[in-house]
């Protein structure tokens, strides 16, 4: 039988996601002042109204409370970040939606959702002429959701739903027992790789690019939030091919990587700890390198490119941005999806694959897939073996740690739930008369916040297909688990008794 | 009036100097990049973003979308995302360009000529056309700044300031009125 939530629970949810859309109010403070230095008043306008609507609602949902003494539970944690990658992107529409450059507002919303769970497919139109602090507001949106919203609001949060709400955004290692100092340090890896980012990335600008300084450090600041969220939006429509540079690109690639990594890989990187014999490091490039040499193949194959050197350097920027869930090319859609047959392969697999977990990237992640394969590997060991002889079923992650059949089936399940995902857009867009690969490789790169796109986004896609996108978006940034208790609370809400 | 801008790229990069001929869309040769590699094309459309000047060359966007003729910014008309070309100069911009394009300014027209290479091995990969010929059209614009509008602003701050009322009156921040 199911049991109706009070309405204790339900204040204690609307409580915990005021707090959260709170932040939004203090991150719409960036572009409002980006808007005011450049004049651009109409988007200063919507960033103050943005600013205003957001505050108001958390601090009405600051005198929602739930009766002292009554603690949180894992399930409300759960609900509340559901909840806030649902309600956070309506929040956020305010200023892309007044910009003017959105047909319809579920456009606005889409770019809003691809911005917060990190995808970086994009409906936006005109995005050469957007007013700059909205596309500040893009990649600040990247930022946050990369970073975790929750996260964020976490540093002035406490209390036992803390840890869930960490949970509930799709990650599993704390660094320190504390969820509040874990936010800190995670927000400290951040802010520093943020200072050498943007200021390399701006030198580059200024000294390799020829931009002047101002606009160095606008796009220098945009594609750092871009590259080190595993975004993929970027300032202007060609994305990185707009930069024309070597010495970009391998910028990009590196907080890319950087980005990819889980925070508790940082953290151990941080103490100066041994991570070569991590089961995730140790995927993630092997996976990599798979992935890398199947798609240079097939781009020699098709005869996209001849030479060594622009074989080498297209391959690995589109691999890693694809297996890091970022997003960014250096060629238009038209030319991508002419990579047929194993280049296709390549990079449609590094998108399915991900990062690592714990950190900005979607996809299955390397820990559940370097699980995956140690778990077959130990089955088939068994079966070779002797009888009575024992397998050692453990792992290196942060010291060792047990192969459980519990952590094999959780993670079989969650591995299967994104196939499953996957072949849900697929189908959808099938059914809407694309292509197989197209609608593959679309789906693949929704549900794993790639962002990588053969051109079956666009803004003349059909609603049903940008509904579906905008579903995958959230549910892939999620990790099902929290949204499976979103709807165990609605239901309960509904037929409980 | 039209200006002719003869950039030193043709002695530079050996290309064919340019031969009038009908102007190619972007979207042609991003669709059909074999088909044009190492041809001389040209395209016609506006400059956006910045002049990325390094020195000896400079690296720009060329958009040949319907916003070069139809600026949103003037005619409220979406049509669509941007398509543009990098495209590689010789020589420098001259001044009577003006700013490139962006938010509130429409870039300069031109229509340029040069060799299409689809990922150029010489430069590691990179897909863009190198200029033999520059033609200005139409120099950069101030497009009309949209007006702020008055009330998002005045409903902003009033739902702002009702917010920091609310929470200064949640923390006890407000000094106490007396009774007498």
């Amino acid at each position: 039988m199911l049991l109706r939530p009070s309405l204790d629970d339900h204040r204690s949810i609307a409580h915990d996601l005021g707090r959260i859309i709170g932040v939004v109010a203090m991150a719409g403070m960036v572009p409002l002042a980006w808007a005011v230095s450049k004049g651009e008043w109409r988007s200063a306008s919507h960033f103050v109204l943005l600013i205003g609507v957001a505050a108001a609602v958390a601090a009405a949902a600051d005198r929602i409370r739930p009766r002292p003494g009554r603690a949180v539970d894992w399930s409300h944690g759960m609900v509340v970040a559901a909840l806030t990658w649902l309600v956070v992107p309506a929040f956020a529409t305010v200023p892309l939606w007044g910009s003017g450059h959105y047909s319809r507002w579920l456009d606005s919303y889409f770019d809003a959702m691809s911005g917060l769970t990190t995808t970086g497919l994009a409906l936006v139109q005109d995005l050469d002429h957007l007013p700059e602090s909205v596309n500040m507001w893009r990649h600040i949106l990247q930022f946050l959701g990369g970073q975790g919203i929750v996260l964020a609001a976490l540093l002035f949060l406490t209390g036992s739903g803390a840890l869930s709400l960490f949970e509930g955004e799709g990650r599993e290692h704390r660094m320190f027992p504390n969820v509040r100092t874990t936010a800190r340090f995670i927000w400290l890896v951040s802010a520093t790789h943020a200072v050498i980012g943007i200021g390399v990335l701006t030198f580059d600008g200024i000294l390799v690019q020829g931009f002047t300084p101002s606009r160095a450090f606008f796009h220098a600041s945009t594609i750092f939030m871009a590259a080190f969220d595993t975004g993929g939006f970027s300032p202007m429509s060609t994305s990185i091919a707009y930069y024309n540079s070597p010495i970009f690109e391998a910028i990009v690639a590196i907080l890319m990587i950087a980005g990819a990594m889980s925070f508790g890989l940082h953290h151990a990187i941080w103490q100066r700890r041994r991570v070569a014999r991590n089961i995730e490091v140790r995927t993630f490039a092997f996976t990599v390198a798979v992935t890398l040499v199947v798609t240079i193949l097939g781009l020699a194959l098709i005869g996209a490119i001849d030479e060594t050197y622009p074989l080498v350097r297209v391959g690995l920027f589109h691999v890693i941005s694809a297996h890091t869930g970022t997003g960014f090319t250096t060629v238009s859609s038209a030319e991508m999806a002419g990579w047929t047959g194993l280049a296709f392969g390549g990079i449609t697999i590094a998108m399915a694959f991900g990062g690592m977990s714990s950190s900005t990237a979607g996809g299955v992640k390397s820990l559940r897939i370097g699980l995956a394969i140690r778990a077959m590997r130990d089955t088939v060991r068994e079966a070779l073996l002797p009888e009575g002889a024992v397998v050692s079923r453990t792992f290196s992650q942060y010291g060792m740690q047990r192969i459980s059949p519990t952590l094999i089936r959780s993670v079989f399940t969650i591995s299967l739930l994104y196939v499953g995902l996957y072949l849900l857009g697929a189908a959808v867009a099938l059914g809407l008369g694309y292509d197989l690969g197209p609608a593959l490789f679309e789906s693949i790169s929704a549900s794993a916040a790639v962002g990588l796109s053969v051109g079956v986004v666009s803004p003349d896609m059909p609603l049903l297909l940008e509904i579906v996108y905008i579903l995958q978006m959230w549910v892939g940034r999620l990790e099902f688990i929290a949204i499976a208790a979103l709807l165990g609370f609605t239901a309960s809400t509904v037929f409980g008794k | 009036m039209k200006r002719l801008v003869v950039l030193a790229s043709v002695l530079v990069t050996g290309a064919t100097p340019a031969v009038a001929q009908e102007t190619v869309p972007v979207s042609t040769l991003l669709a059909l990049p074999d088909e044009y590699d190492q041809q001389v094309v040209t395209i016609r459309g506006e400059i956006v973003g910045d002049y990325g000047d390094r020195g000896d060359v400079v690296w720009v966007q060329v958009n040949d979308d319907p916003y070069v003729d139809e600026p949103f910014a003037t005619s409220d008309r979406l049509a669509g995302t941007n398509t543009g070309l990098s495209v590689r100069l010789t020589g420098g911009i001259p001044e009577d360009f003006g700013d490139a394009g962006g938010h509130g300014v429409r870039g300069p027209i031109v229509e340029v000529t040069g060799v299409f290479r689809d990922l150029d091995p010489a430069l590691g990969g990179l897909t863009f056309l190198e200029a033999a010929e520059v033609v200005l059209i139409e120099s950069s614009e101030r497009l009309p700044a949209p007006e702020p509008d008055s009330g998002a602003i005045i409903l902003g701050a009033i739902l702002l300031a009702g917010a920091l009322l609310a929470m200064a009156q949640r923390r006890d921040l407000l000094p106490k009125r007396s009774l007498s």
